[in-house]
């Protein structure tokens, strides 16, 4: 185009029209709008970029945690004599005043439960150090009880869908604060810490050696589980446990000696008291106060920007999205042959809900854990 | 000069006026109002929302750094500190408020019975004008009383205070165990820390058991 058609009215004397000047407005705001949107766009890169970095963090944390307490679990059972219905003293036989429990989560946690596994168990964390409130105990915290490095405690993990409204200091609570940042339903993988002064395990009332009903037993933890129970990670979809046991392969009772195979339980499950409450058959009396040789942890964790997006399409509804979800686990992991299968069924279908999601795992190796078998005692 | 000329030299003027086509006074008074007017607007609009952007990423970062010292607590098995600093900003734009943080490894305890810290990074600095909130009720640990400290270590180069809490390495904290631990970011005020809690605030809720970090 020839520009001096453009200059030749200004040396004429003549300025601009206002439509042109508009018009060289608009050009330039379409152009800033443009300018603006890439710095956006940079900018929207350069977070995702630095979010990735922190993904999944507190996952692995939790994962962290999980195996740090599960890998401590203590059983410390120790021969004692076998008695017959007279007393009279026929045998040995293991005994232990611990409980080592792993089952899907509808058996141990009851209502409220999600899906996949739980487990409670004892472990040396020395967490103590809540008298004031201890039954028959007035006294203060006492600071040095929180040193007491090889006390044992009543442990656990699970996962639970709740508010996180329970876990918010007062000003988070009120109308405006809700306003701002609205409540949050989420599923979180909880831990069930029990300060040592508050166990009924070792109450001779109690009597857990001698319970034959699984129900009563359990109320070692599951009787103060709410109180003492708390966050470790939020958006934990669910956890999967596949528990491990040393099972005889060889027996060479003759000898004295059997071979074992290290293998995952085929039902997630591992009960060292099993024998209480089922009778003693050849896998209870095999786990009889004898811990798992590992136990394989997989959390299937979310992040909360991929949660709360996906909660929004689901229609704001927090409830109906986490039942989407509960549909997805519904009958996995159930039979560990169809580990595999599940595994990706599960994977596929939180895809297709539309979730950012990892499976992370480990493999937690007990230190006190039972590696061999032997010949029936 | 008659009357009569001077109307006719006006009407001369103005009919040479519509010839030249340049602005006129309300034309341009139109443009001006119209820049002013979108000016005004995305001035308006802009730094607060690039204030709470930043308080946004302060915060994101501090959660993070949070969720860190647990996973380096729990990765090597020692005990790590959280320090939180309170210091006037050097230009003196900004009074003694707590706008740092520091994470430290404890490597053992000299014989006065003081922790050997080896600092994994250097101290962290809130910037742009973000701080703690100083109302305990706000920021919990902000309830402790503060150790005076520096002005030769945790490089911020001058005197300053601190609070902090221990990680230990199952993650569990020496926070007390029954209140609820919570960090709230705000920007300064001329004052300093604001007295109410303003609109525009970051909370970090902790966990003094589990040491878990979730950021409002």
């Amino acid at each position: 185009m020839d520009m001096r058609r453009f200059l030749k009215p200004l040396r004429d004397g003549r300025g601009f029209t206002l439509v042109e000047l508009l018009l060289s407005m608009s050009v330039l705001a379409i152009i800033m709008v443009l300018m603006a949107d890439v710095v956006v766009r940079t900018q929207n890169t350069m977070s995702q970029a630095t979010a990735h970095v922190g993904e999944f963090q507190e996952a692995r944390a939790a994962l962290d945690a999980v195996s740090s307490s599960l890998s401590q679990a203590v059983m410390d059972a120790s021969w004692s004599y076998k008695r017959n219905a007279a007393g009279a003293a026929t045998g040995y036989e293991r005994v232990s005043d611990h409980h080592f429990i792993l089952g899907a989560a509808s058996d141990l946690v009851g209502t409220g439960a999600e899906a996949g596994q739980a487990m409670f168990f004892q472990a040396p964390l020395g967490f103590a150090g809540s008298f004031t409130d201890a039954p028959g105990s007035g006294a203060p915290a006492v600071a040095g009880t929180e040193r007491l490095h090889t006390l044992v405690n009543a442990w656990g993990f699970y996962v639970k869908y709740d508010t996180d409204l329970t876990y918010r200091p007062g000003f988070l609570k009120d109308e405006t604060a809700t306003k701002l940042y609205p409540e949050r339903k989420r599923f979180r993988l909880m831990q069930y810490s029990q300060p040592a002064e508050k166990s009924i395990l070792y109450s001779k009332t109690f009597a857990l050696n001698r319970k034959t009903a699984k129900a009563q037993a359990l109320q070692w933890y599951q009787a103060d589980l709410v109180a003492n129970s708390r966050p470790v990670a939020e958006n934990i979809l669910a956890m999967v446990l596949v528990p491990y046991s040393a099972n005889v392969t060889v027996t060479n009772s003759g000898e004295g000696y059997s071979d074992v195979k290290v293998e995952p339980d085929p039902l997630y499950a591992y009960d060292t008291r099993d024998f209480q409450w089922n009778g003693s058959n050849a896998i209870s009396s095999s786990r009889r106060h004898q811990l798992p040789p590992k136990v394989l942890v997989t959390l299937f964790a979310s992040e909360e920007k991929s949660y709360d997006k996906y909660v929004a399409n689901s229609g704001d509804d927090d409830d109906a999205a986490a039942q989407k979800v509960r549909d997805v686990f519904k009958g996995r992991f159930a039979k560990y042959s169809d580990y595999e299968k599940d595994m990706t069924e599960v994977e596929k279908a939180l895809g297709g809900l539309g979730l950012h999601f990892k499976a992370l795992n480990a493999t937690v190796t007990l230190r006190s854990g039972k590696w061999i078998t032997e010949v029936t005692p | 000069m008659s009357a009569k000329a001077l109307l006719h030299r006006t009407c001369e003027r103005r009919k040479a006026l519509r010839h030249a086509k340049a602005f006129t006074l309300v034309e341009l008074l139109v443009v001006i109002a119209v820049m002013a007017l979108l000016m005004a607007m995305a001035g308006l609009t802009v730094p607060a929302s690039m204030a709470t952007q930043q308080l946004g990423g302060m915060a994101r970062q501090l959660a993070a750094d949070l969720d860190h010292a647990v996973l380096l607590a729990q990765k090597e098995s020692v005990p790590v500190e959280v320090r939180f600093y309170r210091y006037p900003e050097k230009e003196g734009l900004g009074g003694e408020e707590y706008r740092g943080y520091q994470i430290a490894k404890i490597t053992g305890w000299a014989s006065d019975g003081k922790p050997k810290l080896q600092f994994t990074t250097e101290a962290q600095k809130l910037t742009g004008g973000v701080i703690m909130m100083r109302d305990p009720q706000y920021s919990t640990l902000l309830s402790k009383t503060p150790v005076k400290s520096g002005p030769d270590d945790a490089d911020l180069g001058m005197s300053y205070e601190y609070v902090s809490y221990l990680i230990r390495p199952d993650g569990r904290t020496n926070l007390p165990r029954d209140a609820k631990t919570v960090f709230t970011l705000v920007r300064e005020m001329p004052e300093g820390s604001p007295k109410d809690l303003p609109a525009d605030y970051r909370s970090i809720v902790l966990d003094p058991v589990t040491g878990a970090v979730v950021l409002y």
